[in-house]
């Protein structure tokens, strides 16, 4: 069959067609289907952070923070909207930091608490021992993420991290000899770090 | 014509396929992805951001078998102090309490009292224990060091008294800036000091560069007395050009000789007790002086036990008796009072060969020296008669001779060490 004659038969279905389908437009298909949020149903995640979904399937910590087996998309709730509150300025979910649970020894989570810092309200914790402190002070004043959660995903997580330390490779010290006619004593006066090195540490 | 309706149909397709993906961003990749810490082991590896500390301890001649978690996450150190940390094991999940993740010890936490700690896994250890200053308030105080420790105690640069430890047991640089007095003047007229004096500051650098790291430790063997007391090491190897004379060399006393006739040499290979000269160097002082050579006097239990033969011939068996050496942490402070002020076994006495009357062994001249004068001038007190090139050959009369049995000295400090020495006043002797 002659390929113009094709050509042809297809203009005029699609033609016909056009005239025959509905002249109106949905801008978006199904944006008239609603979810049911009552009953506690609130949230659907899932359907726009699949890959954060994903990540959980894959953890065994907080998979099981709604208390259920497996990941269904519920377990974003117990974090993310923990403390939700629509007359607080929050809507569906809230950015929570570590701390809301595991420096919380009251939380409803159940959280373990990240004792050691000094920072949960444990009366035991006293962090007075603690090497990793300046990490997550820094951290708590960052504004990248809420409160200490930065140093808390840097080391409890799969994320990928570069680390820059700064680190002394020598010492000055200044030795004082003080005496009198009868008496002496050597003293070290002072103790200062220097000649400082960087160390880049790649976390993958 | 084919390729371009392939490649109009892959953009539309992507142009469909990004309208309607999700346009939502996750901060970090992984970020909820958490660490399963649940295991025996320490899950989060320290190694993933300190790895560089243990490539320096794959390189140390101690610990190089020690795990981090060893000494950063030990659970009881020697002191009895329990360390609680952030743990998630078998047993159950256990809040830190002094830490979280990882503690710094000090040195002592593992070598201070018994030695006796309690690593990661409970486990008890043994570690030597660091002479003297594993003791209540650092041991003795005539360890030479324990000022050094107690004044890192006091500094904040490390934990407790670290800086102490890694300055000395680690390839940690390190520089040190001495300063101290630059010379002394005293006159001695009948055995009495009179009209001491001390001048002028010196200022010395002792700079010694090494690898830098602080987790490489060193064997104490290894561990050289002359890195930090280069000065002394300058004294007694370079002093002061003697000219045609003997080099001035302080810290090295030799023992003085003369018989009559003047002609002989003012010093003696052999001393008053008839054995080879224990203290100076006549030769290759860059090789002879080293450890061995320090401790000859500043650990004379440690140079004992290590040479037999000089034990023997040199009663060094009474001598350590006479010392704190057993007590101290590698190396004593001491006065040339502590092996030669009377009733010790190396008192001094009289040089048969010299017959011209006593000389300061009857005056209590040495206990005089230690019980008047700070410790840092007694040395150089000393030196100023018992330094080589002070006695030059045949000039014993500039001090000893008829009314002039005195003398004005002026003595620098060391490296250099230059002494000059002059007639004093009339009467008394020497």
């Amino acid at each position: 069959m002659p390929l113009g004659r094709i050509i042809l038969a297809v203009t005029v279905i699609f033609v016909l067609g056009l005239i025959v389908l509905p002249s109106t437009v949905n801008i978006f298909a199904g944006s008239h289907t609603f979810y049911d949020v009552s009953g506690g149903n609130e949230s659907n995640c899932k359907k726009c952070h699949a890959d954060v979904l994903e990540e959980l399937k894959i953890t065994k910590v907080h998979a099981t923070v709604d208390d259920e087996a497996g990941v269904s998309g519920e377990e974003c709730r117990v974090c993310h909207r923990a403390n939700v509150s629509t007359s607080k300025g929050t809507h569906a979910a809230t950015v929570t930091s570590c701390r809301y649970c595991h420096l919380n020894a009251s939380s409803v989570t159940g959280a373990p608490l990240a004792g050691g810092f000094g920072l949960s309200d444990n009366e035991k914790d006293t962090g007075i021992h603690a090497m990793h402190t300046s990490y997550v002070y820094y951290s708590s004043r960052d504004d990248l993420m809420p409160n200490t959660t930065e140093a808390c995903v840097g080391c409890h997580s799969n994320t990928w991290l570069q680390v820059t330390l700064n680190v002394s490779t020598g010492a000055i010290f200044v030795v004082n000899n003080s005496y009198t006619v009868d008496e002496s004593r050597w003293e070290t006066t002072s103790m200062e770090m220097r000649d400082f090195t960087t160390h880049k540490e790649v976390v993958n | 014509m084919r390729g371009v309706i392939i490649a109009v149909v892959i953009v539309l397709v992507s142009a469909l396929a990004l309208f309607a993906s999700i346009n939502t961003v996750t901060i970090f990749t992984g970020s909820h992805y958490m660490t399963d810490i649940s295991s025996p082991q320490n899950d989060i590896d320290c190694t993933w951001c300190h790895s560089w500390m243990a490539d320096e301890l794959n390189h140390s001649a101690i610990h190089s078998s020690f795990k981090c978690e060893e000494c950063h996450r030990m659970k009881i150190t020697t002191s009895g102090e329990a360390i609680e940390y952030a743990t998630h094991n078998a047993s159950g999940i256990y809040p830190g309490n002094q830490t979280h993740a990882a503690y710094t010890p000090t040195c002592l936490d593992c070598h201070g009292g018994s030695g006796i700690y309690y690593n990661d896994t409970w486990k008890a250890k043994q570690a030597p224990p660091a002479p003297a200053f594993n003791q209540s308030d650092y041991g003795s105080d005539y360890s030479a060091h324990k000022g050094l420790v107690e004044d890192a105690k006091k500094q904040g640069m490390s934990f407790g008294e670290n800086e102490a430890c890694i300055a000395c047991h680690t390839n940690y640089s390190l520089q040190l800036d001495y300063s101290y007095f630059w010379n002394i003047n005293y006159s001695v007229d009948n055995w009495t000091i009179s009209s001491f004096s001390f001048n002028g500051t010196r200022d010395y650098s002792a700079n010694h560069q090494d690898t830098g790291a602080k987790h490489e430790f060193v064997k104490s063997s290894d561990i050289n007395c002359i890195t930090c007391h280069k000065n002394i090491y300058d004294a007694l190897v370079n002093g002061t050009d003697g000219g045609t004379n003997e080099d001035y060399l302080t810290h090295s006393p030799i023992e003085i000789n003369s018989n009559d006739t003047d002609t002989k040499s003012e010093w003696d290979a052999d001393n008053a007790w008839g054995n080879y000269r224990y203290h100076y160097i006549d030769s290759n002082r860059a090789e002879r002086v080293d450890n061995s050579y320090c401790f000859k006097c500043h650990n004379v239990k440690k140079y004992a036990d290590n040479h037999s033969s000089d034990k023997s011939t040199y009663s060094l068996g009474n001598v350590t008796s006479d010392t704190n050496s057993p007590n101290v942490h590698a190396a004593e402070a001491l006065w040339c009072q502590t092996c030669h002020g009377s009733g010790k076994t190396k008192e001094v006495i009289n040089n048969t060969d010299y017959s011209k009357g006593a000389g300061h062994t009857d005056q209590g001249f040495v206990d005089e020296v230690k019980n008047n004068y700070a410790r840092t001038f007694h040395g150089d007190i000393c030196m100023g008669c018992h330094e080589a090139a002070v006695h030059p050959e045949k000039e014993c009369s500039k001090c000893h001779k008829d009314n002039k049995e005195g003398a004005n000295i002026y003595i620098e400090s060391e490296p250099s060490g230059n002494a000059t020495t002059d007639a004093g006043m009339d009467g008394g002797g020497m």
